[in-house]
């Protein structure tokens, strides 16, 4: 059986995809909250049009540059994963050397990160129990 | 899941600068009264240092590295100190150009940004535990 073909499960999984990437994304602004010049960022949230043009995108996939040589550099940037990361526009303050982190709102953020995580995995376990429940075996 | 290995890492980067940061400010404590030992002799110079970040390729991620350890070229303060071996032939002492004050606060920063660090390291791994209880 193939759980992906169940929607639930596919949406779960990209629940948590995204929210794996977004704590990525919060990782790197943390680490570098006294770096000059850098401004946090952030992962946009999953909408119905972005996911359309996703979809598309993912059936007309861009074309990568043919290698002929070993010492040829693949010519596309390293993949940054699914979803976009935006800098955030309006920072609370910047510091006198341009950078623009405010650790409150990451651990925030963070801290949602992990709950929302628990939340999709529980759901997906409990829908497994529930399968199994379904499939005449004693659920647990 | 991938990217939660890959948050971790980039935390371990920025503890690891801030723990370089927190190193030279301890050598400018330590060396707050290092003042020379012949006439007329520079005393210890403040180091200074800063970040900068850098994009890991095999990561895809911004990792921070230590742009570079430098040194503070503010002047030195002067003593009036005649007995002292350092002492130039008017009777002054050079001491450094460290003020214990900006060391303290940089102490503290350093901290913080070691602690918010750490914190998001243990959510990224907290997250990946999760995952791997999935299986039971």
């Amino acid at each position: 059986m193939d759980l992906q073909k169940l929607t639930f499960f596919q949406v779960a999984q990209q629940r948590m995809d995204w929210l794996a990437q977004r704590q990525k994304v919060v990782s790197e602004n943390l680490a570098n909250a006294n770096t000059p010049g850098y401004v946090a960022k952030d992962l946009k949230p999953v909408d119905f049009q972005n996911e359309l043009s996703r979809s598309l995108a993912r059936q007309n996939p861009a074309l990568p540059a043919t290698r002929t040589d070993p010492a040829h550099l693949t010519g596309t940037l390293p993949q940054a994963g699914p979803y976009r990361a935006e800098v955030t526009r309006r920072p609370f303050e910047y510091t006198l050397d341009k950078n623009g982190v405010d650790v409150e709102p990451q651990m925030e953020k963070e801290a949602s990160n992990r709950s929302q995580y628990e939340l999709a995995s529980n759901l997906v376990m409990k829908n497994l129990s529930m399968i199994r429940t379904a499939l005449g075996r004693s659920g647990g | 899941m991938d990217d939660l290995m890959i948050s971790t890492k980039i935390s371990t980067s920025g503890m690891k600068a801030q723990a370089t940061r927190l190193r030279v400010v301890s050598e400018n404590i330590a060396n707050a009264d290092s003042v020379g030992t012949k006439p007329g002799e520079a005393p210890y110079r403040r180091k200074t240092m800063s970040f900068k970040s850098e994009v890991d390729r095999s990561l895809g991620a911004d990792l921070v590295k230590v742009k570079k350890i430098g040194v503070d070229r503010s002047d030195f303060e002067k003593r009036y100190d005649p007995n002292h071996p350092a002492a130039d032939k008017d009777g002054y002492v050079q001491l450094p150009n460290v003020n214990p004050l900006i060391e303290m606060m940089d102490m503290k920063e350093a901290q913080r940004g070691y602690e918010a660090n750490l914190n998001a390291m243990q959510i990224s791994r907290q997250m990946i535990s999760k995952t791997v209880d999935m299986l039971k």
